[in-house]
This record gives C-alpha cells, structure tokens and sequence, in this order.
C-alpha cells in the first residue's frame, strides 16, 4: 500500500486527510517541516502532502529542502493551502509542487484523483513506478 | 442555524468519515479556538502582525471545514489585514473574529451533542 505524507500543523486538517486517504493508502503524518525531512529520509513516502502555512519553516521551504535531499528530491508534492487566491495554483506549480488542492477540501474526490494521478493509477495502486 | 453553519459541511464530513469523524473534527475545533484567539490578540498586542496572521488563519481554515461561514469570513478578513500589515484593519477585524468565534462555538456544540444523541437513539 503505498504511503501519503501528511505535512500539516492542524490537527483537524490531518484528521480529516486521514479520514479521506486511509482507506486506500498508508497514512503517516507529521505537524511541522523540520521533523517531516529529518523522518522522510529514513521512511520515504511516495507522495506528499504538504501544507503552505506551517509555522517557522513554510511549505515553500520544506519544498526547497526536499528538493535538496536525494533520496526524497523526486517525490510527488502536493500544495494544500487555505489561502485560495487567484492564481495560486499557477504560483504552486512554478514553484515546483506537483500539483496544488485548496483548503477546506469540498470535494474529497479531487484529493483523491490528484493522489491517484502522481501514483499513476487507481486509489490505493501501487506507484507506477515499482510495477 | 444556517447562517452560522452550512449543513453542507457537515454532511460532507459524515460522508467521508461518519459521526466519528464529524464529532472529533468539532472536539478539535472547540479544543483550539480559545488558544488560536488568545494567540491573536497577543500577538497583535504586541504588533506581531505575523504571529496574528497564522492565529486567523489556523482559525479560519479550521471553521471552514466545519462550514462556519461567518467566522471563516471574519477570520479571514482579519488574516488579510494582517498580513498587508495593516494593524488598525486587523484590531477591527478581529473584534469581528472575537464576536463571531463564540456563536460559531455554539453552534457546534448543538451539533456535537445532537450527534450524540441520534447516536444514543441508535438511529
């Protein structure tokens, strides 16, 4: 079952990610940046969830320093954020995530068809590349 | 009630994750606004617009999953002011965040216990 990152400091944010992802996929979560790339080396998720607004290290930088890290530099990366601006998600994008959902989640199949898409197949498949 | 809470919300939550879900998504509200408000006004207190700004935003985000429209509004507001550095806009605005968070609350806590009570009724 492959494993979803979810870098979030809300708890109620990481609850209600759980509750959408864990039926199909592992779900390991951490509440801030630093401890999330110091625990991702030893234990590489095949995707990440990355929240923008995290307190003393922003989401843009755990990005950078993911990118910087060669075991994790090729991970998926999705941006969450609350902001919602017009934009965003083009700004997510050039920024190098790999792709971008907005806070509050309305629709939870978006989540999940993102998740599926950086996979390469259906919810709670393999990563494409391992078969 | 509607005006304080979309019902949307809440049946989005019981889709996703039952009463279990929708109950531990409202306990985590109501565990960290009073923290999340009291962060705001000291920092803003201390003219940390930058630690009030994560404060409304913590706020806000958490009242949208729970459809808490007004106070996510408000908090939001208070979030932008911020974060242009508008401190006299963010005072405003927050009084506005202060006067909504309780009914919001309230809200809630009918919910909460509602859930309960259909739970207990078995239905």
């Amino acid at each position: 079952m492959p494993t979803i990152a979810v870098i979030e400091d809300n708890a109620d944010n990481r609850l209600l990610a759980r509750a959408i992802l864990e039926d199909h996929y592992r779900i390991v979560e951490y509440d801030g940046g630093a401890v999330a790339l110091a625990a991702m080396v030893d234990d590489p998720p095949d995707v990440v969830l990355l929240d923008i607004s995290l307190p003393e290290m922003d989401g843009s930088e755990v990005l950078r320093r993911l990118r910087q890290v060669p075991r994790l530099r090729d991970l998926p990366v999705i941006a969450l954020t609350a902001h919602a601006m017009a934009g965003d998600r083009e700004r997510f994008l050039a920024a190098g995530f790999d792709a971008y959902v907005s806070k509050p989640i309305v629709d939870e199949q978006i989540l999940l068809d993102e998740v599926a898409r950086l996979l390469g197949g259906p919810p709670g498949g393999a990563p494409s590349w391992t078969t | 009630m509607s005006d304080v809470l979309d019902p949307e919300a809440a049946r989005r939550l019981h889709r996703i994750g039952g009463t279990r879900l929708l109950q531990g998504m409202i306990e985590l509200f109501l565990e960290h606004a009073p923290a999340r408000l009291a962060a705001a006004d000291a920092a803003l207190a201390a003219g940390a617009l930058a630690e009030a700004e994560r404060a409304w935003h913590s706020l806000k985000s958490s009242a949208g999953n729970l459809g808490a429209i007004r106070l996510q509004t408000a908090a939001g507001q208070a979030e932008g002011a911020a974060a242009a550095g508008d401190g006299a806009a963010a005072a405003a605005a927050g009084i506005a965040v202060k006067r909504e968070c309780p009914v919001a609350e309230a809200a809630l806590r009918c919910l909460w216990q509602e859930l309960r009570d259909a739970d207990d009724r078995g239905d």
